[in-house]
């Protein structure tokens, strides 16, 4: 049955996972919640979302992408200067 | 396959799945030849997989190169091992080589992934897709691009956090921790190289703060920008987001350069810039593009005409070295540069800077046989003792190069001199292999 079998515990023994992967990974999911609670009143440009949140527009720019990669955000329209795009929250 | 005293037995051992590789495969195999492909990569394709569309006539790059792959992929005479290595290939008295493949575990049974993402999707790990060259994240359970062949997950356990997620969500049961490193050994009468070469670091060029000033990117970051698998949802600033609309181009990044150690020209990057230039103005109508050149090498068939083509779409072209790169406050780029027409120093604002790095010499050949048999040249390339009379040969008789492992070239070159590996390669094996 699918699922069923549980090879990752054998490769526990093995392996420790470093702490700096588990920083990493928790600063990921920080910054996403940030983008989330963001965008969840409107759409916002990455510069908007940057000034509003403190965080460094490069960072913004990252982890929005990849979180559009994976479906949690979509593109909006773009700005009345033709620069930056707005971004929504995904509809799934 | 053949085995015989425990070696898998093959006729031709090509190194390397790019396009000179799987030319050099799909010859030898339609001649009727047992082949074995080594891929070092998760994916065949090598760096032809991750272009755009091709200098000079704006085809797909895909559209190409993917039916080429699959072609390989499926071939009865050829035998495929991606993320595989060889090691401690020798001749033997017969004139033979042996040696062992290497195949690193991938942790996904890859008869039994269907492709269909379901571990992607619930791995909670995000780090840096190296296929985007770092522009967006990945996760750890992977699928390496749409495209890969094998069109298989891998898990990157070095950045797994053993969760199990995958293991749970994976519908055909394909997730295996228990996999290892395996070793098999090999023999095979004649070896072509199509090993590829590696693309320049621009970090080592310090004044133009590639990584500090975001919105300075390489030329291959500016490539998958321009593929419908993108990274962003247009071509925009890494920095910002920003639809960039003053870009330049700095031509010979780390080639024809002394003081970085490769003085030699890269061959593609003038023709990739000037196409990528005609790409952006597709992406980006109201764009400038400015490209900075010391001069501009367009001798292939068709390349010149490709070249004027962009002077009437208005890219400007400026004969300058640049010195430097500074960052503004708003992103924008301050570009130091000699003017050479004037010999004066002039500045220019930029709101990116594409990079066009040149092309390396990729050094794994060098640790290929035991003993240091193959010759380097001195630029890290496979030697070609006869280059005019028989450009495949290398210094080891039975050895043959083909592609970017012997010199810089574009795509057509390293399929024709894929075309005089497997040509002499069959030759090599028609006439009884040794002298
Ligand atoms: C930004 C950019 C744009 C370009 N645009 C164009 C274009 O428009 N038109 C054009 O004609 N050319 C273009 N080129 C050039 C083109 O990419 C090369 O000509 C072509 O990819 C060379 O193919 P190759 O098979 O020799 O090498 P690669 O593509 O480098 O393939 C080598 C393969 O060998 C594998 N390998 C390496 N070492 C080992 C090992 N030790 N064991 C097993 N496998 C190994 C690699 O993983 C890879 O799959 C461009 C290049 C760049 C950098
Ligand atoms: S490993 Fe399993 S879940 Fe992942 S892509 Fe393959 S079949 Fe789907």
């Amino acid at each position: 049955m699918p699922g069923s079998k549980k090879t990752v515990d054998e490769m526990k023994k093995k392996r420790e996972v470093s702490p700096q992967l588990r920083e990493s990974l928790k600063e990921y999911n920080r910054i996403r919640k940030i983008i989330i609670s963001e965008l969840g009143s409107e759409p916002k440009t990455i510069p908007e979302i940057a000034r509003s949140s403190g965080l460094e527009e490069n960072t913004v720019t990252y982890h929005l992408m990849t979180m559009m990669k994976y479906g949690e955000i979509e593109e909006d329209r773009m700005d009345d200067m033709d620069e930056y795009y707005y971004y929504r929250l995904g509809s799934d | 396959m053949q085995k015989e005293s425990g070696h898998a037995e093959y006729d031709v051992l090509v190194v390397g799945g790019g396009i000179a590789g799987q030319e050099a495969a799909l010859n030898m195999g339609s001649m009727g030849y047992q082949v074995l492909l080594v891929e070092k990569d998760l994916s065949m394709g090598g760096k032809m997989l991750q272009l755009s569309k091709v200098f000079p006539t704006l085809d797909c790059a895909a559209c190409i190169a993917t039916p080429k792959v699959s072609e390989t992929a499926r071939h009865p005479n050829i035998t495929i091992f991606t993320n595989s290595e060889m090691k401690d290939l020798s001749r033997e008295e017969n004139g033979s080589f042996s040696g062992i493949l290497v195949k690193s575990p991938r942790y996904i049974d890859e008869h039994a992934c269907t492709g269909c993402q379901d571990c992607e999707e619930a791995c909670p790990v995000i780090v840096r897709d190296q296929y985007q060259y770092n522009l967006v994240g990945r996760k750890a359970a992977y699928i390496p691009f749409s495209i890969a062949s094998p069109r298989v997950a891998a898990i990157d356990i070095d950045n797994c956090i053993l969760c199990g997620a995958c293991e749970r969500a994976c519908p055909a049961d394909a997730v295996d921790f228990r996999q290892e490193k395996e070793e098999m050994p090999v023999r095979v009468k004649t070896v072509i190289i199509a090993t590829g070469f590696r693309l320049f670091d621009p970090t080592v060029i310090e004044r133009y703060n590639y990584r500090k000033l975001r919105n300075v990117i390489t030329s291959m970051q500016m490539e998958r920008q321009l593929v419908p698998t993108r990274p962003y949802n247009n071509v925009l600033r890494p920095g910002d987001g920003k639809m960039p609309d003053n870009i330049a181009y700095l031509l010979c990044t780390g080639s024809r350069d002394e003081t970085l150690g490769n003085p030699i020209c890269s061959q593609v990057c003038c023709m990739y810039s000037i196409k990528q230039a005609q790409l952006v103005l597709g992406a980006l109508p109201m764009a400038d593009v400015t490209i900075y050149y010391i001069d501009i090498r367009a001798f292939g068939k068709g390349f010149e005409e490709f070249y004027r083509q962009t002077f009437d779409m208005g890219v400007e072209f400026v004969k300058g070295k640049v010195a430097e790169i500074d960052g503004e406050e708003d992103g924008d780029l301050i570009l130091k540069y000699e003017d050479v027409e004037t010999s004066t120093i002039k500045e220019a604002r930029h709101d990116m800077v594409v990079l066009s790095v040149g092309i390396l010499a990729n050094r794994d050949p060098e640790n290929l046989f035991t003993g240091g048999e193959l010759d380097i040249d001195e630029y890290g390339y496979v030697r070609q003792p006869a280059q005019l009379s028989s450009p495949a040969s290398t210094s080891m008789e039975g050895v043959f190069v083909a592609g970017t492992a012997s010199a810089p070239m574009d795509i057509p070159d390293s399929i024709s001199s894929a075309g005089a590996a497997a040509a002499e390669a069959a030759g090599y094996l028609r006439k009884g292999m040794m002298k």
